[in-house]
């Protein structure tokens, strides 16, 4: 179910993005639009991570935070992580997915965080309802 | 200059005006006098406080680890009230009458609140009930001390 | 019966939950130099707790997203960044001073220095986080914090002149003799120690991550408009004990210590075991609860996984910044800066923070897109845009007083 119409700013910009189980994958942090011919947007993508967060930031410490994001990637020219906006499948007071949280890319500094320090510490693999 | 350049240094012109600025400037009269005035009510609330912690274990309804820790915390604010009033200018003749009069006092009250910390830990009655009456006296006399200077 | 039992349960620790070493501290200092002229400020700032632990327990059970997610949809990511940069620094004095209060009490338990204690305290603490589920957690605290009653207990045995305490309370006793700078300073550190923003962060989280629906609404208003009150009443003894005790002799509190003391005067060795236990169970607790709000800020903003009931694993940048938050909350303690001066200043500065937190809940809480038909009523918006104006308040004049009063002391 999404709101129609659809306000870029307000239903999406800054909402959490959770997949199907209602897992957090992230914020949206900005969005890929695609325009017609005829002037018509659509949009294509939601864009998660500090990369889109610090470009739309702007400034110093976007700039800043932006790099950060760039340097904890392993790819020669990293990219935000992008979620085709067909997976969606609810906008509400938060942004539904209709995949699991596995099939997207591990945010980086996620994943160095656990390999490098939780990981490491006896009972990391426990949950604790 | 932009307007977080005005904004900067506004911050910093403040900053001076209330922190910087008193820092150095040269001692005063008033000066010494606040510093006897709060410097006497440490050591009084120190001292009081010993005085009740005293009681308390004449009455026998304090445990010894927290004794220790109360005198302890005691005796380093009245030590703190010394040192500070150690470290202050004294400009003046009339500065330093004030001092001179607020000094034995302070010195006292450490002194004091030591001993009582001793007669307890050596579980003394006697010394015990004459050391309450002696910080009774001296909380009498920084009640005084603060009231003529304050 | 079992539902009862759990209200119960919910209340209880709300009451234990509710007094950590700001009120301890503000409470105990405020009644030793206004006896209980400052008491009105316990009650504003118990219904103003109330107001809004409300509000962001509804938005919470409701719209199933915390406060912190709301505040950067709210005010944007660069005005949310500014706020979470503030409500983060508040929250991690806030810890400091948490840590700082159970290596006091440990200390007044064996004598041995407060600063040996705080890595050791520090240590547990994490352990706790780390291990412990989310509900033991809160109710083992929430309930060993009860044994801060002693404190109403000791206050009756004390048999102070009630009459003089109730008319200090009512305004008509005589001046206390102190300026009005050092009352207004007070009154803002006691209204701050009600109010403290990671109370909101912690309460709108934990009923996240205990799936709230709108089912709970009744049992988390119950716990709120119950439990805070009374939490209110142990704040009020504090302060009528320090009263009773310290203000006719002109003591001036400043250690924890000092505040423990009339209860061993009322009460003896007994009373006074009791006391340090709750003094260690109330900061322990409130330790806890400020070590996750600090996560959860920062991992509410950008959206990261938190929270006690994923694998640490699946969480690791949520339990990177706890474990970072701690570590910089007990290098801060090692400076050997003074724990009751660390929770002064604490309180000061969540006053400066607070309309960050308060006034993005009362924008949501009357969102029919997030809350529906669950958006506040009129009551809720008349005292809950009536607090804003306090909170500004306070939050202005926060600074100013402190440095004009230098941290009270004059």
């Amino acid at each position: 179910m999404t709101p129609d119409p659809l306000r870029v700013d307000f239903h999406l910009l800054d909402r959490q993005v959770v997949d199907r189980h209602g897992r957090p994958v992230g914020k949206v942090d900005d969005i890929e639009l695609h325009i017609d011919l005829d002037g018509t947007a659509t949009v294509t993508a939601l864009l998660v991570g500090q990369i889109a967060l610090g470009l739309r930031i702007d400034g110093r410490f976007g700039t800043w935070l932006a790099s950060v994001g760039r340097r904890l990637h392993t790819d020669r020219d990293p990219v935000p992580l992008r979620v085709p906006f067909h997976h969606v499948t609810d906008v509400g007071s938060a942004i539904t997915l209709g995949i699991d949280l596995e099939l997207l890319d591990e945010p980086p500094l996620e994943r160095w965080l656990r390999d490098h320090v939780i990981a490491r510490i006896p009972g990391a693999r426990d949950a604790r309802q | 200059m932009g307007k977080r350049g005005v904004v900067a240094s506004l911050v910093v012109a403040v900053a001076l005006a209330g922190f910087v600025v008193p820092g150095v400037l040269p001692a005063t009269e008033d000066d010494v006098r606040s510093a006897v005035a709060s410097g006497g009510r440490d050591a009084g609330s120190a001292v009081r406080t010993a005085r009740l912690t005293a009681t308390a274990l004449l009455d026998g309804r304090v445990l010894a680890p927290y004794r220790s820790a109360v005198f302890d915390d005691a005796r380093e604010r009245a030590a703190d009230a010394v040192d500070e009033l150690f470290a202050v200018e004294v400009p003046t003749d009339g500065a330093a009458r004030l001092r001179d009069r607020a000094m034995p006092l302070l010195t006292e009250a450490v002194v004091a609140i030591t001993d009582t910390a001793r007669a307890a830990e050596d579980d003394d009655r006697a010394a015990l009930t004459a050391n309450a009456s002696r910080l009774d006296r001296l909380a009498a006399g920084l009640r005084e001390l603060v009231g003529a200077v304050a | 019966m079992k539902r009862a039992l759990a209200v119960t349960l919910g209340i209880l620790t709300a009451i234990g939950g509710f007094v950590d070493i700001g009120d301890l501290v503000a409470n105990s200092e405020t009644g030793a130099r206004f006896g209980m002229r400052l008491a009105w400020v316990v009650v504003v700032g118990v219904i103003g707790i109330c107001v809004y632990a409300e509000m962001s327990g509804r938005v919470a059970a409701v719209s199933g997203r915390p406060v912190f997610d709301l505040v950067r949809e709210r005010l944007g990511p660069k005005v949310a960044l500014a706020n979470l940069a503030g409500s983060y620094l508040v929250t991690l004095l806030t810890l400091a001073a948490e840590i700082g209060g159970v290596a006091l009490a440990i200390e007044l338990a064996t004598s041995v220095h407060y600063l040996l204690w705080v890595p050791i305290a520090a240590f547990v603490i994490w352990v706790v986080l780390w291990r412990m589920r989310f509900e033991t957690m809160e109710r083992v605290f929430g309930l060993a914090g009860l044994a801060l009653v002693v404190f109403v207990v000791a206050l009756i045995a004390l048999d102070p002149p009630w009459r003089e305490l109730g008319s200090q309370a009512l305004g008509q006793a005589s001046a206390s003799g102190e300026g009005w700078a050092s009352y207004g300073f007070f009154a803002v550190s006691l209204f701050a120690a009600a109010m403290t923003p990671y109370e909101v962060f912690f309460f709108s989280s934990g009923g996240v991550e205990e799936e709230w629906t709108r089912k709970d609404l009744i049992t988390e208003r119950t716990n709120v408009f119950i439990g805070f009150p009374l939490g209110g009443i142990l704040s009020l003894a504090i302060m009528a004990c320090a009263a009773t005790v310290f203000a006719p002799l002109g003591v001036q509190v400043d250690s924890i210590g000092q505040t423990t003391l009339p209860v061993a005067l009322a009460l003896g060795k007994l009373g006074l075991a009791v006391v340090i236990l709750g003094v260690f169970a109330a900061t322990f607790g409130a330790a806890l609860e400020t070590g996750l709000s600090a996560g959860y800020t920062i991992a509410q903003y950008f959206g990261w996984r938190w929270g006690k009931s994923v694998a640490p694993r699946s969480a690791a940048r949520f339990h990177t910044v706890v474990l970072v938050s701690l570590l910089l909350g007990v290098a801060l303690l090692l400076t050997t800066v003074d724990p009751v001066t660390v929770t002064e200043v604490s309180l000061v500065f969540s006053a400066v923070a607070l309309p960050l937190t308060y006034l993005p809940i009362l924008v949501v809480a009357n969102d029919r897109d997030y809350l529906g038909d669950q958006v506040n009523g009129r009551l809720a918006n008349i005292f809950g845009v009536g607090y804003l104006a306090v909170i500004l308040l306070a939050a202005v004049a926060a600074i100013p007083l402190m440095v004009i009063t230098g941290m009270g002391t004059s």
